[in-house]
């Protein structure tokens, strides 16, 4: 840097780099122009209109959430239809749009996609018979954790660079399948075909792995578990 | 592919490593940045290849961060990272997608930066790896070093010592812990950037005038500049006129590797928080305060409590069999209540950078920054190299409010400062 051609801030009483029109401290003008320095940095392009865009998507559906809440409390003194209204926004914010906004992989979007489904088909079971018969726990989340392994397994064989993750998602879904059964017993006393399918598909998959997959797959267990 | 030094393919995060993946969010991870200014424009392909001839030496370096069941851990990396033209702001998020490296180097001009994740080094490894790429570079370009002193060379084979998590090897549960809790200390606040936005200001000055205000006073320049800082924290609370008043707090790094006799490249720091209690007091009682606290408090002892109380929690049972999500939640919440809460401002120095004499021509400085707070608007940072001193302030709100309070006090104190910024 050349000390000559710098000029001083009469505010602050520091010198200010040649880079500069303005004194970075208080805002003076200090040079008429710019001149290079080797310490200048790139300029930036602004990046916030997406950054606006989900801002004011997250602001309008709380807002859309809002004025429900408020009409259905002053019409109806309880809250009745708005609660499907706010549900019906958020489980689709959480479960694709956030997903997307921070660019998660395809694996990551898919289980939340997934755990979407689930969620929905327990609020629908719970709003249509209160639970009084849980199909959305025998039948709904058993197909949707088969659906979810038979997508894994296609993603395991055709993404071979990120083969390990979904080997690992695939174990994760057989031991999600065994706690299901466990749950089943303790809740409702008995067990549906739908979680022994998926149990019983989870263990051929984690078997399957072990054998062929072999060292690969148990090396990636290992360090996942730490061991 | 393995990796020779760790004797397979992954290895453990150190114990410091291990609050940086938990207190990550979506918007935020711990990066700062080493940079270097020569006195020519950088070539990218010499950059490329230096770099290329320099990785190998530093295996700490060549991973990226996966998420295990109940740690994160760092997988081995084969491909060669690259270097890129800088096109963001200073210390922009690390992209952990389990793919990358957790480092980039950047070029810009006459400037090369190293901007690292907290996880696999800390500013002394930083620094060290930045030298290595300096000099590589350097002997690209044909500048013929006779001896390169601490820098390491790239052609030397790695140790096992630079790998080594020095906190576990350095426990000692006899020695006991260090109290956790601190209660709130005083912050500035202001408007904020948009989302990624990082304002850093440079204040550069000769080494000499900033030596000679330290001997005034009587301490070292790390002291005065902790005081310098302190000084300008309280000088604003009071101008702000709280009616409760904060203690003001800065956040001190210790390098232990001297203390605790590691030549790790991985992170081994502990931090001290020096407290100033809100109450009328003149810069010269500040110093003589702050020097009896980092004289009397920083010792070997109480490195030794800070390491064990670290890695004690590292290795309390219930912790270590909890779920990696539960663990995040845990140290994300300590992050904040036990980190960045109860301090006003990040100060850390990096010294004075040694390098071949050689260096002289071609180097015109060295530049750290630290990134964004999680929480903290402010933080302060300094390097020093052939007589000049670089201090940096990065923060994440609109106004300059620190630095121009800094850089006064220093004015005021006869050192010629000249300033410089990211943002025109």
């Amino acid at each position: 840097m050349d000390n000559s051609e710098k000029k001083n801030c009469r505010r602050c009483g520091v010198e200010v780099d040649t880079s500069l029109i303005n004194c970075p401290l208080c805002g003076a003008h200090v040079n008429d122009e710019t001149a290079p320095s080797d310490c200048a940095y790139p300029q930036i392009q602004d990046k916030s209109k997406k950054e606006s865009f989900w801002k004011w998507s997250v602001f309008i559906s709380l807002l859309a959430m809002g004025i429900c809440i408020v009409v259905d409390l002053a019409v109806n003194k309880t809250l009745s239809w708005a609660i499907h209204v706010m549900f019906g926004i958020a489980l689709p914010w959480l479960c694709v749009a956030r997903p997307l906004l921070l660019k998660h992989n395809v694996r990551k979007i898919l289980s939340w996609v997934f755990f979407g489904i689930i969620a929905l088909l327990f609020y629908l079971n719970g709003w249509i018979n209160v639970f009084k018969e849980p199909w959305a726990f025998w039948l709904g989340a058993p197909v949707t954790v088969l659906v979810w392994q038979t997508v894994l397994e296609i993603l395991c064989l055709a993404h071979k660079k990120c083969r390990a993750d979904y080997e690992m998602s695939l174990t994760k879904l057989a031991v999600l399948s065994l706690i299901c059964i466990g749950i089943s017993f303790a809740w409702l006393k008995t067990c549906t075909w739908g979680w022994y399918v998926c149990a019983g598909r989870g263990v051929i998959d984690v078997v399957a792995l072990a054998v062929f997959a072999n060292k690969s797959y148990l090396g990636e267990l290992k360090r996942r578990l730490h061991v | 592919m393995k990796n020779e030094m760790f004797d397979r393919e992954w290895f453990k995060l150190d114990n410091a490593a291990k609050i940086y993946p938990a207190a990550k969010s979506s918007r935020w991870n711990a990066v700062f940045r080493m940079a270097v200014v020569l006195k020519d424009e950088v070539k990218p392909d010499l950059l490329q290849q230096a770099l290329e001839d320099v990785i190998d030496r530093f295996p700490s370096f060549k991973v990226t961060l996966r998420r295990g069941f109940f740690w994160y851990y760092f997988q081995y990396l084969t491909t060669p990272p690259k270097v890129a033209e800088e096109t963001d702001y200073p210390c922009a998020m690390m992209p952990l997608t389990g793919e990358d490296y957790l480092f980039r180097v950047l070029y810009h001009s006459h400037r090369i930066s190293v901007e690292v994740f907290h996880s696999i080094t800390d500013g002394t490894g930083c620094i060290t790896f930045l030298k290595t790429l300096t000099l590589r570079y350097l002997e690209l370009c044909g500048v013929t070093v006779q001896n390169v002193g601490d820098v390491l060379h790239y052609d030397d084979n790695p140790v096992p010592e630079e790998v080594e998590d020095s906190f576990s090897r350095c426990i000692d549960k006899s020695k006991g812990t260090l109290p956790r809790t601190e209660p709130k200390a005083y912050q500035i606040k202001g408007q904020k950037e948009k989302q990624g936005v990082l304002n850093v200001t440079h204040g550069s000055m000769p080494f000499s005038q900033l030596h000679a205000a330290a001997k005034r006073y009587g301490c070292t320049v790390n002291t005065y500049l902790v005081a310098v800082l302190s000084y300008a924290l309280l000088r604003r609370q009071k101008y702000e006129k709280k009616s409760k008043p904060l203690p003001i707090r800065v956040q001190v790094p210790i390098n232990l590797r001297k203390m605790m006799g590691s030549t790790t490249l991985r992170n081994f720091a502990g931090y001290y928080n020096t407290t100033l209690a809100f109450a009328d007091w003149t810069f010269e009682d500040i110093v003589k305060e702050l020097d009896s606290q980092l004289k009397e408090k920083i010792t070997p002892d109480y490195c030794q409590k800070f390491i064990n109380s670290n890695v004690s929690l590292e290795k309390n049972p219930i912790i270590r069999v909890a779920p990696r999500f539960l663990k995040t939640i845990f140290m994300d919440m300590s992050f904040f209540l036990m980190g960045e809460s109860v301090m006003s401002c990040a100060f850390s120095n990096i010294g004075n950078v040694t390098a071949p004499a050689e260096w002289n021509d071609y180097v015109d400085r060295f530049e750290f920054v630290l990134g964004a707070q999680k929480y903290m608007s402010n933080a302060m940072t300094c390097a020093s190299f052939n007589g000049t001193t670089v201090i940096t302030f990065s923060r994440s709100t609109k106004d300059p409010i620190l630095e121009r309070e800094v850089f006064g006090i220093l004015t005021e104190h006869g050192i010629d400062v000249t300033v410089s910024c990211n943002r025109s």
